[in-house]
């Protein structure tokens, strides 16, 4: 069976170190982006089943990565999930789960179990 | 923290929080603001909703609190209310510090919030925010305003918060 992609993408380096090995000791392959920008040149080259995308980074807003990934067709069985510091209440993650590609948030910060529990969920 | 007495001498204050416990003293901190109906919270780790339920979860409720949020937009597309100014995105700092005058010439007196300088970081380089901070920290002290700017104390950004502190009347940690 293929292994299945993981894009991470957080300006953080430690995160992006932290959650890239654990996911390949896991048995995915794993890819990484510092940005918005980074993200999408990645995903020229790659489609990954999941990609886990930080909310808060420099560069392009969140918004403006969705619609983009939203509208690229080669992407279609892409999934989201965010990684966030930011506030927000329920009703606005409801609103971005709403969307298609979006299957879940997960905090910071947070424990690697509850992310890979996640990631398998959506892989499920 | 009572910061009453730091407000009374001082116009502009930069107060450097453990991140442990940054929530905590910046509830501490608002408690101790006059409830007069003339805060400006500059939001930028917190969409406005999300703000309005933290103040509510802390029995805080300010009258006729203003709310600029830099970050809703860059997640969902909103239209500005009458309490609520939202900012495309914190890397606009043009336009934030456009609606930061416009508040100081119509609003006359009162305080401005900055949550947090340390999230700034995260949108802008280090000199981009010292140029921002300084002009404000300079419109502030031609108005009847005062300001206080909240940042989390990190190692990474000890040396930025030095240099801040340059650009402010007061610098508090706690």
């Amino acid at each position: 069976m293929d292994k299945k992609i993981i894009l991470v993408v957080d300006d953080e380096p430690d995160i992006l170190e932290t959650i890239s090995e654990i996911l390949n000791l896991e048995g995915y392959t794993v890819f990484t982006a510092r940005n918005g920008n980074e993200c999408l040149e990645k995903l020229d080259d790659i489609i990954p089943d999941i990609i886990l995308l930080d909310i808060m980074m420099p560069g392009l807003t969140t918004k403006e990565i969705l619609d983009q990934i939203e509208q690229d067709e080669r992407l279609k069985d892409t999934k989201i999930i965010f990684i966030t510091a930011v506030g927000m209440t329920e009703a606005e993650k409801e609103e971005l789960l709403s969307r298609e590609k979006v299957v879940d948030f997960i905090q910071k910060p947070f424990e690697l179990d509850e992310l890979l529990s996640k990631i398998k969920a959506v892989l499920r | 923290m009572d910061i009453s007495k730091h407000l009374e001498e001082n116009k502009v204050i930069l107060f450097i929080i453990d991140s442990s416990r940054y929530n905590d003293a910046v509830i501490e901190a608002l408690k101790s603001l006059p409830n007069d109906g003339n805060l400006v919270y500059i939001t930028l780790n917190k969409t406005a909703s999300s703000l309005e339920n933290f103040l509510k979860d802390k029995s805080i409720e300010f009258k006729n609190l203003i709310i600029v949020d830099c970050i809703t937009r860059t997640i969902r597309d909103v239209r500005d209310k009458d309490d609520i100014i939202y900012i495309d995105s914190p890397k606009a700092l043009s336009d934030l510090s456009f609606v930061l005058s416009g508040i100081l010439s119509k609003r006359k007196k009162g305080y401005i919030i900055l949550d947090s300088l340390t999230t700034l970081l995260v949108y802008q380089d280090k000199p981009v925010v010292a140029r921002f901070i300084l002009n404000m920290a300079n419109k502030i002290r031609e108005s009847r305003f005062k300001s206080l700017i909240f940042a989390a104390d990190v190692n990474e950004h000890k040396d930025f918060l030095k240099e801040i502190g340059i650009f402010v009347d007061k610098v508090v940690k706690g």
